[in-house]
């Protein structure tokens, strides 16, 4: 590469110097005593220049032989482009600029394919813009489809839950009836906390003091009489001892006093 | 394992929850419920739990709404005794 960049900047200089030496049309002795040197300093170069080797034979020769008529061989430029076409092939750069050329006309093609598609594009996007109304059509049948979707997803909902009341119908703890048709207020707690909450429920539930509603079925049980039954009411007796135990006179006749009404 | 509940609303309809806890204030005179419906918000799966108030009548227990927000402080203070215990 950097061989070849030498051999250009050799060969610029010299097709500078050629056509500086074309301008010397005067036959003068002065101005032919010029051409001479620097035909003379040309070879010199050219024969102690390596590069200058490469140099094509026919390059050469022109330039040397013509040290009595430089001015005929120099000055053509067509010779002067054909001497620089037999250098051109080594060099790979111009190898692409002809590929280059060659592919301007591909470009060519490429741009009117381009061109083309550009129409097809345009003519696509009128299409669209045609189709703007059936996009109406689409958009029509796409909701009609969510509708479905909608509904089939609601039927499904209410399937679910008729299987979850089904289910839980089974396992239902209590039952409650609102009074009011005000929305319950809502909080936000944490897992920890409410598993905690959840762990409370048993106690919660036993600081009701003494009510059949929220007691578990084994832990009182009331038949149909009313009656509640002996272990229950051994273990009412109990907590109310040690109710009574701890100071708490009056929740401890509480439970005593809903013992006696539940056995009467 | 949570107890369900079922809340019948004065409309007719029902749904179903999933019970949490009860609350019973310091003189015992106010019950409340808490419930879930299994509900998560946020990207720590925070659980969204109601509370109603209790009331009995004639041996059965109806459930009605919090609507002073003193009562609601009240309760949110006897929720933080337990969860915060």
């Amino acid at each position: 590469m950097d061989i070849n960049i030498v051999f250009e900047e050799i060969e610029n200089k010299l097709k500078i110097c050629l056509f500086d030496l074309s301008i010397l049309e005067s036959d003068d002795e002065e101005t032919v005593l010029l051409k001479n040197k620097i035909v003379e300093s040309l070879r010199y170069s050219l024969n102690n220049t390596v590069e200058c080797s490469k140099l094509s034979d026919k390059f050469k020769s022109n330039l040397i032989s013509n040290n009595e008529n430089v001015q005929e061989d120099v000055v053509s430029n067509d010779e002067d482009s054909h001497v620089l076409e037999n250098i051109v092939p080594d060099t790979i750069e111009t190898e692409s600029t002809s590929d280059n050329t060659d592919d301007t006309a591909s470009n060519d093609q490429v741009l009117e394919s381009v061109s083309s598609e550009v129409e097809t594009q345009t003519e696509s996007t009128l299409d669209n813009a045609d189709d703007t109304a059936s996009n109406d059509q689409v958009l029509e049948s796409v909701n009609n489809e969510v509708e479905a979707q909608t509904e089939s997803t609601s039927d499904n909902t209410e399937d679910t839950k008729d299987e979850s009341l089904e289910k839980v119908n089974d396992e239902i703890r209590y039952s409650f009836s609102k009074k009011d048709d005000n929305d319950p207020r809502a909080i936000l707690v944490s897992q920890v906390q409410f598993n905690k909450l959840i762990k409370s429920c048993h106690t919660q539930i036993e600081s009701f003091e003494v009510d059949s509603f929220f007691k578990k079925e084994n832990d009182i049980s009331v038949n149909n009489d009313g009656i509640v039954s002996d272990e229950s009411s051994e273990s009412l007796t109990k907590k109310a001892i040690e109710l009574y135990k701890q100071g708490k006179v009056d929740e401890a006749q509480k439970i005593m006093d809903q013992i006696n009404s539940m056995n009467h | 394992m949570e107890d369900k509940i079922k809340i019948i609303k004065s409309d007719g309809s029902s749904f179903d929850a999933f019970l949490v806890t009860f609350l019973v204030n310091d003189d015992k005179t106010k019950r409340y419920v808490v419930y879930s419906k299994n509900e998560s918000y946020g990207p720590e799966n925070n659980k969204i739990i109601y509370i109603s108030k209790l009331l009995k009548e004639d041996e059965n227990y109806y459930v009605s709404e919090i609507v002073e927000d003193e009562e609601w402080v009240s309760v949110q203070h006897l929720l933080k005794l337990i969860a915060n215990s």
